[in-house]
């Protein structure tokens, strides 16, 4: 990771300072007693049991739909859920991350006998590899490249823009507002979750917190340096959705308008 | 206990039966009431264009006038929020009058929040058997925090059937100066306020400032929608006026 | 001739009236206005009432903002070392023409022919878009309200939603303009025309431009919140990510985020949280195989720290620009947003504009598009005294003699004349014999200079002869009649509660 810049900060924050009638920043952080929630918000603390039955609530009312299970029929009941879902929105391909628990489910194998193609978030191999050496090819492939950025990117970004849902395992998943915490990684891209029409989410009951300070704080816990931090940290709460045509809501409108979360106990 | 009126130059002026109802009140109550004449305005007016100097040397005829009074009370939200809001900011670079303002602060009251935190009194003996409703103004709701005392006054008087002001926190358009300076704005929302006055069928509306009601009364009136506008005082003397001839 | 006009109409001073005549004459922006904001504003309230202890949380935001905005410079210091450390870059501009310059640098280093924006009211208030024009960039908005705008050519009528002036009849012709085909004016036609169109422009962008709601100082991160998700988009799909961010956005640690986080959704509209709330940062990482492979931070004072200092307008700078002081304000509700003539409209506008363009004698008119209600200050989740604000602005007009003359000598008589009791009599008794040629049947009907602005809609009442203090003689002797103090109530039987 090649070092970033840093422009005209000298006279900027001199400026500041000045104002704020002091000669430079202070050398050491400055005393933050108002730091965070106010405690009566950190005592919140439901059982499990609780937690579920807050995120569906909260998941529910913004049209997103649940499904609770036990974690051994979780492969069988999960696979059955997204199939079904799958055929009854026409789904053709479904993206998914390259998550051990999503492995572990054995979704693939459910949609590949479906018919459902399944695009993991893995490098693929460049398309056109037959024609890559032929002249045409080359120069078909660079006027397209000339005349579209998208024809230049790669072909899994290009593959997971064409399927119709996506597949994630978030790391958290905050009870009180019915959201799912997502990092991104080399293995979890960012657009499994975004191009797609419908997002399906799994996770485990305890990876439920009752709010989103909790997710946080075990997020940043321990990291000393920015480049710990996941370079996106997605909180998603249920489908996309716009009041600007005339105050009417419109569910889905970029990001995924339909969404599903099993939640395994 | 002796109470001075701080009448406000706008009762003074423009709605004497208002202080009137204001005394006579006070009085039943067990207050000797006095009425400081030197006392002439808050300042508000000039405050509230900006015009900061001249307002503090009205501001310092107020305090003078009142020094040696025990209480002070006023049957404005907006003038009284004025005085408790603005008088520290006023006089912040002068310590001897901040402090002279401060004292002032500490004794002054609007109306309804004298008669009902300082005196207790929730329930006058008032009979007004009238559909009435509220309007309350926004210095007195917000810079006074008087959201409850009307509310409860109007609540003991007997026969009154009380209909909640659609919108009722929205800003009648009076604003002082306002109503003159950004006139369409204040008609547009005068004109909104009667409305929603007009929407409830009430016969009274009521309210704690005459800066707001002779706004939305002057309003009615150019609408030709007849409606009485009573300041609270003396909806509720003319409701023990009658709750004495009844025999209530 | 009517060049003038027009120019006239766009100085924020000078053309308030007639924008406010337009605003008032036209009856679907009010319509619209009134029932956007209500529902807002309703939106809130529930929000407020279900998460509870309101005031509580307002203490807590507005302790957090107050930090920051007093330890800026630390805290800029900190969150662009940090944003370095992840190889974004960051450009501190103390000029909206520096910010321009800078971008449009960025833009010609990438060759870009296409910029997706999302939602950046920094990006209006520097005018980046006209210039992106000039070079010949093509930048569109993908905000769906905001794209709607940039297709019809106008500006933004509130801070949240847009596009509320507009049905959608006139969405479907402007869409039809735009396309060549034609749209029947229902919500989901338009918005899946919108949902396609836009997410062309989002595969082919050579950069996203996008604001920043709140950066985190300790881990170098921007927050971006959308609920349609052309957020994400603009920062996830090309390969260069620019954010343009006031210096002031920023929050110390992802505890604080947390809570202004929380603030923000339910002040703005009544939700929990937003839909997507991104935490970028830094560019994509080694192995990832999506993001943006640049970040540049853009970030601008222009005007912002002027305030720095100011005991009675650093506040301002707390504003998390939720827009909740937009939703309950009397007069933005009648007038819509381009009343103001400014980027940034309602009461958080009416102070902002005149103190970040550091113009008090056009800009500075705007203090008076109030009638000081405070419904703005209680509304506020960071409890900005944009009332209080409003009256120094006018203070400040005053000190800098840039009110009119006859106002100055006004008010220079009213203190001689309220100043003093006697002085006062006089006036209150020549007001009597004053209104007399104006009365008709109890009421001035039609007023004269000032006063005409009042019977423009309103009657005057009369004076009555006789002001409340020529009456206290008689009053007293009345209640002397009566007896003592409080016989009266005793005999009543009225109650002490």
């Amino acid at each position: 990771m090649s070092q970033g810049t840093i422009r005209g900060r000298e006279a900027f924050i001199a400026n500041l300072s000045s104002r704020l009638g002091r000669q430079g920043p202070p050398a050491e952080a400055p005393r933050h007693p108002y730091r965070g929630v106010p405690d009566f918000y950190k005592e919140i603390e439901r059982t499990t049991e609780e937690k579920i039955e807050w995120f569906v609530n909260s998941w529910e009312a913004l049209t997103g739909k649940t499904l609770i299970v036990d974690e051994a029929e979780a492969p069988a009941r999960v696979a059955e859920w997204l199939v079904e879902i799958a055929k009854e929105l026409g789904v053709k391909n479904v993206s998914r991350w390259e998550h051990e628990g999503l492995k572990a489910l054995g979704l693939d194998a459910a949609l590949q006998a479906a018919g459902i193609g399944v695009v993991p978030w893995v490098p693929v191999e460049e398309e056109g590899g037959a024609n890559a050496g032929s002249a045409a090819g080359e120069a078909a492939a660079s006027q397209e490249a000339d005349s579209s950025n998208w024809a230049k990117r790669s072909e899994l970004l290009k593959r997971t823009e064409r399927c119709e849902l996506g597949i994630v395992w978030p790391d958290y998943a905050v009870a009180s507002t019915g959201t799912l915490v997502l990092q991104c990684s080399p293995q979890r891209g960012r657009s499994v979750s975004l191009l797609t029409s419908i997002l399906f989410a799994v996770f485990r009951a305890d990876q439920l917190v009752n709010r989103m300070g909790e997710a946080f704080a075990a997020i940043t816990a321990g990291k000393r340096h920015p480049l710990d931090y996941a370079s996106s940290l997605n909180l998603i709460t249920g489908p996309s959705r716009s009041a600007d045509i005339e105050n009417d809501l419109t569910i889905g409108i970029h990001g995924p308008g339909k969404v599903y979360a099993v939640i395994i106990k | 206990m002796r109470v001075s009126l701080f009448v406000t130059c706008l009762a003074d002026m423009m709605y004497p039966d208002v202080a009137e109802s204001v005394v006579r009140l006070l009085h039943r109550y067990g207050c000797e009431v006095d009425f400081p004449e030197l006392q002439t305005c808050c300042g508000q007016p000039a405050f509230n264009s900006g015009y900061q100097d001249e307002a503090r040397e009205v501001a310092r005829n107020l305090i003078r006038a009142f020094e040696h009074s025990d209480y002070v009370v006023s049957p404005s939200g907006s003038c009284t929020g004025m005085v408790h809001h603005y008088y520290p900011q006023l006089f912040a670079n002068e310590p001897e009058w901040k402090a002279k303002a401060e004292a002032f602060i500490e004794k002054t009251y609007e109306f309804t929040q004298f008669l009902v935190r300082v005196l207790g009194v929730e329930d006058v003996g008032a009979y007004f058997p009238e559909k009435v409703t509220y309007h309350p103004s926004c210095h007195a709701s917000r810079l006074l925090g008087i959201k409850e005392e009307p509310q409860v006054l109007l609540s003991n008087v007997k026969g009154l059937e009380f209909v909640d002001l659609p919108h009722k926190e929205d800003c009648c358009g009076f604003g002082g100066t306002f109503a003159v300076k950004m006139a369409d704005m204040s008609e547009a929302m005068v004109c909104e306020k009667v409305a929603n006055v007009c929407a409830t069928n009430a016969s009274v509306l009521v309210g704690t400032d005459m800066g707001c009601l002779m706004n939305i009364d002057g309003r009615l009136n150019k609408e030709n929608k007849p409606m009485r506008v009573m300041h609270i005082a003396q909806l509720l003397e003319e409701g023990v006026k009658r709750g004495e001839r009844t025999g209530d | 001739m009517s060049g003038q006009a027009i120019d006239e109409k766009q100085l924020i001073g000078t053309g308030l009236k007639k924008r406010t005549e337009e605003a008032l004459a036209n009856d679907f922006l009010r319509k619209a206005v009134a029932f956007t904001t209500d529902k807002l504003r309703t939106g809130k309230r529930q929000a407020m009432d279900d998460f509870g202890h309101w005031e509580e949380w307002r203490e807590r935001a507005r302790a957090i903002r107050k930090h920051v905005v007093e330890n800026l410079d630390y805290y800029l210091t900190q969150f662009s070392d940090n944003v370095a450390k992840t190889g974004g870059h960051v450009y501190f501009c103390q000029s909206g023409e520096e910010a321009v310059r800078t971008f449009l640098d960025i833009a010609e280093k990438r060759r870009a022919k296409l910029v997706a924006k999302g939602k950046s009211m920094v990006s209006e208030e520097i005018h980046l878009n006209h210039r992106l024009e000039e070079k010949g960039i093509e930048a569109i908005e993908t905000d769906l309200g905001e794209y709607i705008l940039q297709l019809a050519k106008e500006t933004p009528s509130h801070l949240i939603i847009p596009a509320i002036h507009k049905n959608k009849q006139q969405i479907a012709d402007i869409f039809s303009a735009e396309s060549g085909e034609s749209f029947a004016p229902e919500t989901k036609v338009l918005a899946g025309y919108a949902r396609q169109r836009l997410r062309n422009y989002f595969l082919e962008a050579d950069i996203g431009l996008t604001g920043c709601n709140f950066a985190v100082a300790e881990s170098g991160s921007i927050t971006l919140v959308s609920n349609e998700g052309n957020g994400r988009m603009v920062s996830t799909l090309p390969k260069c990510h620019v954010v343009v961010m006031g210096m002031e956005r920023l929050v110390p640690s992802y505890d604080d985020l947390e809570v202004v986080l929380n603030m923000l959704a339910r002040s703005a509209t009544g939700q929990k949280l937003t839909t997507y709330t991104s935490m970028i940062t830094g560019p994509r990482r080694e192995g990832e195989l999506d993001g943006p492979e640049e970040l540049h931070v853009i970030v601008l004072d222009n005007g912002r720290s002027a305030q720095l200092g100011d005991p009675v307008f650093q506040e301002v700078l707390h504003c998390i620009r939720c827009a909740a002081c937009l939703n309950v304000c009397p007069v933005y509700r009648h007038v819509g947003g381009h009343t103001y003539g400014s980027v940034y409209s309602g009461p958080i506008g009416a102070v902002l504009t005149p103190l970040l363009q550091q113009d008090m004698k056009e800009a500075g008119q705007l203090a008076y598009a109030s009638s000081l209600c405070g419904a703005c200050y209680e509304a506020c989740p960071v409890k900005i005294p944009l009332h209080d604000m409003l009256v120094q602005l006018r203070a400040r007009k005053v000190k800098l003699g840039l009110t009119p003359l006859a106002e100055r000598v006004a008010f220079k008589t009213y203190q001689t004349a309220f100043g003093n009791v006697t002085l006062y009599r006089m006036a209150a008794k020549s007001v009597y014999y004053l209104q007399k040629p104006l009365i008709r049947k109890g009421y001035i009907k039609q007023g004269i200079g000032p006063l005409a602005g009042w019977t423009q809609s309103r009657f005057l009442p009369m004076k009555p002869k006789k002001s409340f203090r020529e009456r206290w003689e008689e009053l007293q002797r009345e209640l002397k009649a009566q007896g003592r103090p409080g016989s009266g109530a005793s005999a009543q039987g009225g109650d002490r509660a």
